[in-house]
């Protein structure tokens, strides 16, 4: 079953010195029991695209899309009270801080039932069942005492935990996580890659990861797609994106990050020069190309069109040519 | 070998740090033991790695590093002498810090400029500032026309070019670098690591590199300390650290750490859940309560350090990897 297809993406946003086109064109699909890494450095409009799946978007934000299919609806042109009714009814997400999306004043059972309590009309003993079986199964002890508690009262790597429970609560078949594991320790990390993966396998989710770690998505993909200054440039399977990545952009990405074994102690790492364009000026061509090595006049020119890969595509008129052909 | 090359550059003997923790208005406050018995010796040339996550005190060490924060135990060196009795010029003209977040440790009231050229205004009043600092900026990478603007104008890699400019204006011996990278994208970091590898090479600076980014710190150190609840566990040189680490505690944060290979499947830390708590530690192994190996003599009293082969480990049960 397809959980999202969305074509064409546009995500302005209007600032002081101009629109923002922060997203601008992006096409994404999802089908249930697959885990998608969005992957891009700060700015790159992977949260912002995240959001608008959700319908939490800036007020300010003017989007159009082509079309717009989440969870069987039609969601394209539809304002943000169409989606009140799927948040809550199989679309969920988990935020990177626990702690500024927690409320410190409510116990932590009040904030996990609240929800199902409104949206599925649950009896308060039914929603604390529900809550307690969660908490048990994202590895929360003695859970049926600790929905009285409040959100200081756990540890960072057991507020994500919560985090996690709380958008299961509501029994999702799309769930999206933003950096779910930046804030926390690798130790914990490790521990909470490993719960969402189960939850994931176990639960037939279709789960849209976002993240800038690579470690994260080689850990856990099924696809990835990358994003670079509002587009995705290059999306295809985690296996062959890692051996073989087609874009110029994922590949210094790749090499960008010192790896034991590879990398040489002390030597100098294989740095992308330069930095991300600003988007409020209008970009004529391939939005990579002052930062590339294999840039030329055309790609200054004219966007690069789409080039069809055996496991999705790239866009970039010079890709590598040996996984094109 | 002059005798000078035998004193270290920084020494840490045996310092302790406690702060007083309030627990509520009813209640006694509590005692946090943020740095207990933490020796650490920086020859000079040497790059120094410190790791731990989160609580292990590598910030607290930063600060008493930099005689910032006065140790309650023990005591600190710098170039062989303690460092409260450096004046505060000589100091600073010795050693220099490099903060995570350049958002936050440059004044946002302040143009490149002056930020950069701060540090020479304590010891060499009167001289115009002007040429070393724009010497300094094009030296880290940062472009000199931009010396009018304010933080707030540049992007994080440029904050922290400027951060390193002005670290290294007054020609410290040894800078401190706490978490240098970690809040910059990974094709940023790699430039500013770059960087930073060849200011070493070329100024040769003494460096202490504190990050929870092994994989960088494995880049850059030449040893390594591992820190769990403000205690060192194992200290050893680079490869050895990370071709057979002694500990467990070393182990487990090697064993987690995510590596961006295809097909990695998702390692099993064998840590329990329980996190790290400062605030109740018992008398013995502070690893204890999270530790696959730990037994009854662990738990009872205080583990002290000892050596083998190459690594420093404080732990009862550390043997071959």
């Amino acid at each position: 079953m397809t959980l999202l297809d969305l074509q064409d993406l546009h995500v302005a946003i209007p600032t002081e010195r101009g629109l923002l086109r922060a997203v601008r064109g992006v096409d994404l699909r999802l089908a249930a029991g697959e885990t998608l890494c969005l992957v891009g450095e700060s700015g790159c409009g992977k949260s912002l695209t995240a959001m608008t799946l959700m319908g939490l978007g800036p007020k300010t934000a003017q989007t159009r899309s082509g079309r717009f299919t989440l969870l069987g609806q039609e969601m394209a042109g539809r304002g943000r009270a169409a989606w009140k009714t799927l948040r809550g009814r199989g679309l969920s997400m988990i935020f990177q801080d626990p702690m500024t999306s927690l409320n410190p004043t409510l116990t932590v059972g009040r904030q996990l039932t609240e929800g199902v309590i409104h949206t599925e009309g649950l009896t308060r003993r039914a929603a604390e069942a529900r809550a307690i079986a969660l908490l048990e199964r994202v590895g929360i002890a003695r859970a049926g005492q600790r929905l009285g508690q409040y959100p200081h009262q756990f540890s960072g790597g057991q507020r994500q935990r919560l985090m996690i429970a709380m958008a299961l609560m509501s029994e999702p078949k799309f769930l999206i996580a933003d950096e779910p594991t930046t804030a926390l320790d690798v130790t914990i990390q490790a521990q909470i890659l490993s719960l969402l993966a189960g939850l994931q396998r176990d639960l037939g989710l279709g789960l849209l990861l976002i993240t800038h770690d690579l470690g994260v998505v080689a850990a856990i993909a099924d696809r990835v797609a990358v994003m670079y200054a509002g587009r995705i440039v290059e999306e295809g399977s985690a296996s062959r994106i890692f051996r073989r990545p087609a874009h110029p952009y994922t590949a210094g990405l790749m090499a960008a990050i010192p790896v034991p074994g590879r990398t040489p102690r002390g030597t100098p790492l294989p740095a992308i020069p330069g930095r991300v364009p600003g988007l409020i000026e209008p970009i004529a061509g391939c939005a990579f190309c002052e930062r590339c090595a294999r840039g030329e006049t055309l790609c200054a020119a004219r966007p690069p069109s789409d080039v069809a890969l055996p496991d999705g595509r790239v866009e970039c008129h010079f890709p590598a040519v040996e996984i094109v052909q | 070998m002059t005798r000078a090359n035998h004193v270290p550059a920084l020494e840490l003997e045996h310092v302790g740090k406690h702060f007083r923790v309030l627990q509520g208005m009813f209640r006694r406050p509590a005692t946090l033991t943020a740095l207990n018995d933490l020796s650490l010796q920086v020859m000079p040339g040497e790059t120094l790695g410190l790791v731990g996550e989160s609580g292990c005190g590598k910030s607290t060490a930063v600060n008493v590093m930099l005689g910032l924060l006065a140790p309650d135990e023990g005591r600190v060196f710098l170039d062989g002498r303690e460092i409260g009795a450096w004046p505060l010029a000589e100091r600073v003209r010795r050693i220099q810090p490099v903060f995570q977040d350049p958002y936050s440790s440059l004044n946002p009231t302040r143009r490149v400029g002056e930020l950069v050229a701060q540090p020479l205004r304590l010891h060499e009043r009167g001289t115009d500032p002007g040429p070393r600092m724009r010497e300094m900026l094009d030296r880290v990478g940062f472009p000199v026309r931009l010396a009018d603007a304010y933080p707030a104008e540049l992007s994080g890699g440029q904050r922290q070019r400027v951060a390193i400019a002005r670290a290294l204006i007054a020609r410290p011996k040894v800078l401190i670098c706490d978490e240098p990278t970690s809040a910059l994208d990974v094709s940023v970091q790699a430039q500013v690591i770059n960087l930073l590898l060849e200011l070493r090479a070329e100024l040769g600076l003494t460096m202490v590199f504190v990050s929870h980014n092994l994989a960088v710190v494995e880049h850059l150190a030449d040893r390594v300390a591992v820190m769990y609840l403000g205690e060192k566990v194992e200290e050893a040189p680079v490869a050895p650290l990370f071709a057979a680490p002694r500990h467990p505690y070393t182990r487990a944060l090697l064993g987690a750490t995510l590596r961006p290979e295809p097909g990695a499947a998702l390692p099993e830390s064998g840590l329990g859940t329980a996190s790290a708590d400062p605030l109740h530690r018992g008398p013995g192994c502070a690893f204890a309560p999270r530790c696959p190996m730990a037994n009854d003599a662990c738990r009872k009293a205080p583990v002290p350090m000892h050596r083998h082969g190459q690594h420093l480990a404080r732990c009862l049960c550390a043997g071959p990897a």
